[in-house]
């Protein structure tokens, strides 16, 4: 732990120098984060232009600029890049976007920057969204609004993989996958990775962001639905563009000695750090596993997990509760109930979050979301419902514009780019650009 | 009686003084809510009056008011809550100027506040407006700006605020 802990404040220092040489020191303050600034002296704003002796207010310091844009929605920034050369070099600076973001994931108490991605297929895929606070707001007109979907003509079968920081992988089987942050509109269609086993193949899919690196990576599992053995596992990492290839977890799957093989299960929810699996046995009678299995992007270690004892039989499958790993449970088929593990990784700390009653003629499956005030929403076909633990009460909320969608999921909006080298680069341009202004300035 | 509660004021009071010459005196238990106060008095620096030459009379008014209700024990947490809403209702400009302040004097939670209140006036903004507020003289060439906005030309979309306040 203490070796890996070094680690990182090594890259952490690393990281910081590059971004010194690649600033202008009288800008150096502006994309640090503000925790850990140091009050000395104060840097001034790096553009003599805004030296307006006729106007009361001072310019103030990068760094209380970046105090305020970092609290503002995606939309904003976008429109704000066209104040000027220094907010434009704020607003792409990497530093900024991860500001951005953290205050976004963390910090806001409103949950104002978290959005429901609604799904709706047909003859072809539309994507909507909405804001997640308002839709537990009661006084609050809900509508849902249409995003941009990236692929034009996107008919086939696709499925929401995963959401993290802003960005949503989306993947048909094994055909194609597609990076998209819907906030500022940027897709990336991941290359081909053309796994072995190309026909009847059953595929699972993870996403997730990798801390230690920071790099975004996609887990691809590969069966072959006949008789063979042989599982393919592919992971492909942003940043290096490409797929590699990285042994399955075979050996820690089958450990428990049951006769029956064992398989993952549905996408991988990114948890701590790690992508989780439910298990299941690969047939002919299909039935959950005792464990559930990780993946550790970091270091790219497999892991298992024991899920509580005496769900086995009432286990629908396993799902996340806000940041949680959670188990869903169905209870003769009247009720649901939602486990989550309080602790990550120890098993004792698996407890039973709430039941919720099935409506009339209609089974609930996750995804769930929490509230920051712990309600819990549920979205089936057009219908949003809401249950609140604290009195087991359940109401209804309708959005104008839904439709029936058939898949849901939560992403932050974010400045965080589906190609990140770009990204860095144009940042980076921009930051010289601006360098190179002021030393003719001078 | 009278004495020992004079040497009590004695000793945990201190006096900042604003950029116009202005003192207030305030108790220590409340200024030390500023890390810069509180670092001036665990070094020994505060025993005559405390100079805040960046801070000026109004701006020092709100600041006290501000570090006067959250040390006090008897608001509750919504009352705090609904103080902070009204402290906020003022110009900009003068949010600006608290928010100078609470980074000079390391107040972390004004800080927030302030930079809270400012980014939900003005994101929805035209960035002309912007300008204006944050005294900003565009330094594109018209060219570069069209470029700007034509890679989001959405982001320009919806109801846009030109007020300047």
């Amino acid at each position: 732990m203490e070796f890996e802990r070094d680690e990182v404040s090594n890259q952490h220092s690393k990281r910081s120098t590059r971004t010194k040489r690649a600033q202008s020191p009288s800008n150096s303050a502006s994309n640090r984060h503000p925790k850990g600034r140091k009050r000395t002296k104060r840097a001034q704003f790096p553009s003599n232009s805004i030296q307006d002796s006729n106007l009361t207010i001072p310019a103030l310091p990068p760094e209380l600029i970046t105090e305020i844009l970092s609290r503002l929605p995606v939309k904003s920034l976008l429109k704000f890049r066209s104040v000027s050369k220094s907010w434009v070099a704020i607003i792409s600076s990497p530093e900024f976007i991860k500001t951005h973001l953290s205050l976004s994931a963390n910090k806001n108490k409103e949950d104002t920057h978290h959005m429901l991605i609604l799904g709706l297929s047909g003859p072809k895929w539309k994507f909507k969204d909405c804001p997640l606070s308002s839709l537990f707001c009661d006084s609050v007109v809900n509508e849902a609004f249409d995003l941009v979907y990236p692929i034009k003509n996107a008919s086939k079968d696709i499925s929401i993989v995963g959401s993290c920081n802003g960005l949503i992988l989306l993947a048909h089987y094994s055909e194609y996958s597609l990076l998209w942050n819907p906030a500022i509109r940027k897709c990336k269609k991941l290359p081909d990775l053309r796994p072995r086993l190309k026909k009847n193949n059953y595929a699972v899919y993870g996403f997730g962001h990798d801390e230690f690196h920071d790099d975004y990576k996609v887990m691809g599992v590969f069966n072959n639905y006949g008789g063979s053995d042989y599982v393919e596992v592919k992971m492909y990492s942003l940043k290096s563009d490409s797929w590699t290839s990285v042994d399955y977890c075979g050996e820690i799957l089958n450990a428990s000695g049951s006769s029956q093989k064992m398989k993952l299960n549905n996408s991988g929810l990114f948890v701590n750090g790690k992508l989780h699996w439910d298990t299941i046995t690969s047939g002919p009678v299909v039935r959950t596993g005792k464990n559930i299995i990780s993946f550790d992007l970091a270091n790219e270690k497999w892991e298992k997990l024991e899920k509580p004892s005496g769900v086995g039989k009432n286990e629908l499958c396993v799902g996340m509760l806000g940041s949680d790993l959670s188990i869903f449970c169905d209870y003769e088929e009247t009720y649901l109930g939602a486990w989550v593990m309080k602790e990550y990784g120890v098993k004792e700390s698996w407890v039973k979050m709430f039941t919720i009653e099935y409506p009339k003629g209609q089974y609930l499956y996750p995804p769930f979301f929490m509230s920051s005030k712990g309600e819990i929403l549920v979205v089936f076909g057009s219908t949003f419902m809401i249950y609140s633990s604290k009195d087991h009460s359940v109401r209804y909320t309708y959005v104008t514009n839904s439709g029936d969608c058939s898949l849901n999921e939560i992403y932050i909006e974010s400045l965080v780019c589906p190609f990140s080298t770009e990204g860095r680069e144009n940042a980076t341009k921009e930051r010289e650009k601006l360098r190179s202004k002021q030393s003719s300035n001078k | 009686m009278a004495e020992a509660a004079s040497s009590t004021i004695e000793k945990n009071n201190l006096t900042l003084k604003s950029s116009y010459g202005d003192e207030f005196v305030l108790e220590e238990s409340i200024a030390i809510q500023s890390v810069t106060i509180k670092n001036m008095v665990e070094d020994g620096c505060s025993s005559s009056v405390i100079p805040l030459s960046k801070v000026d009379t109004g701006t020092l008014i709100k600041v006290i008011e501000y570090m006067k209700m959250h040390s006090s024990t008897s608001s509750n947490e919504e009352e705090i809550q609904n103080f902070d809403k009204e402290f906020v209702r003022i110009s900009i400009k003068t949010i600006l100027n608290i928010l100078e302040a609470a980074n000079f004097l390391d107040i972390r939670s004004l800080l927030d506040l302030c930079a809270e209140a400012v980014a939900n006036r003005i994101k929805n903004k035209t960035p002309e407006v912007v300008r204006k507020i944050f005294n900003i003289t565009s330094d594109f060439t018209p060219e570069e700006e069209a470029e700007i906005r034509n890679e989001t030309p959405w982001a320009f979309e919806g109801d846009l605020d030109h007020s300047l306040d």
